[in-house]
């Protein structure tokens, strides 16, 4: 965690200079609205750990969405059995709103979404086959074998 | 009429007959591989096999999209493995039936569809973390998050 922010403004008054310090992490950087150019050193760790936050906020949110739409789902699906809706009902409306119900699968993946959802996998609840872990996060279905067999060519 | 071992194999037919020792019971709706329209998908592993018990009738241009995909189409054309997923084109969950005892030691679950199901043989998850563990141990980055 950085423990001190340092900021400062140069003789330009779009450009900011800043000092970020903690334990295991000393940079200093100059940025402006399109640009941060930076040096620093760091602990290998904390370095590795600070690229895959916008990369896995973007899974999670993805993730987060795609369990909604199983939730809507089973909801829609609980809502036919107990008669509150009819079967044409039922399939009318996922045909009319499928944003809602259906998961997105057509999406492309990089190697470094992959290997970053397999990470965060094991904190994740219930998810035990190559198809859940796909489906979680939107993986084009195959897109898993594709990457084992890179890593195994590598 | 093949039997189909490989990871990667697909079967597609107008009405299948699935086997399985375990599967996920909380299917749900993603869009078709092949077609991009909603189906339901199932999860099946351990001893799992699925069979092509009517075969399904396509349009020049899906046929050729299933050949480029190495998807087989023949009557009684099978596949048998640990983890295959299954996508068949209805909005409602496929219902299987548990027997007791039906591979001799332990329970199965069957079930037979009767709409448009694809079914294609997967690596088995454990199988996939296993292989990103033992890259990201190659590359000692650690990868905390």
């Amino acid at each position: 965690m950085i423990t001190k922010i340092k900021m400062s403004v140069a003789s330009d008054p779009n450009v900011t200079v800043m000092s970020l310090n903690s334990n295991e992490l000393h940079v200093e950087a100059v940025q402006d609205e399109s640009v941060t150019a930076f040096v620093g050193v760091a602990s290998t760790n904390t370095f590795y750990s600070l690229f895959p936050t916008r990369l896995l906020a973007d899974l999670l949110i993805k993730g987060f969405n795609n369990r909604t739409r199983e939730r809507n789902y089973y909801r829609l699906y609980s809502s036919l059995l107990q008669g509150d809706i009819s079967d044409e009902d039922f399939d009318r409306e996922i045909e009319s709103n499928p944003h809602r119900y259906v998961i997105p699968m057509n999406g492309d993946s990089t190697p470094e979404e992959i290997s970053t959802a397999l990470c965060v996998v094991p904190r994740l609840m219930d998810i035990d086959s190559t198809g859940d872990f796909e489906a979680a996060f939107s993986f084009k279905e195959g897109e898993s074998e594709k990457y084992c067999k890179r890593l195994s060519n590598e | 009429m093949s039997e189909f071992y490989n990871v990667g194999e697909c079967i597609e037919g107008a009405a299948c007959n699935l086997f399985t020792r375990k599967h996920n019971v909380y299917s749900c709706l993603q869009s078709h591989p092949l077609t991009g329209k909603p189906c339901v998908r199932i999860e099946m592993s351990r001893n799992a096999s699925a069979e092509i018990t009517q075969e399904v009738s396509l349009d020049p241009d899906s046929l050729r999209l299933r050949i480029e995909n190495g998807v087989h189409l023949s009557l009684g054309d099978k596949l048998k493995a640990d983890s295959i997923s299954v996508h068949v084109s209805q909005f409602r969950p496929v219902r299987f039936i548990v027997k007791e005892g039906a591979t001799h030691t332990h329970g199965g679950h069957f079930a037979s569809t009767n709409k448009n199901t694809l079914c294609s043989i997967r690596y088995a998850f454990e199988h996939i973390q296993k292989i990103e563990m033992k890259n990201l141990s190659s590359k000692s980055l650690g990868h905390n998050i």
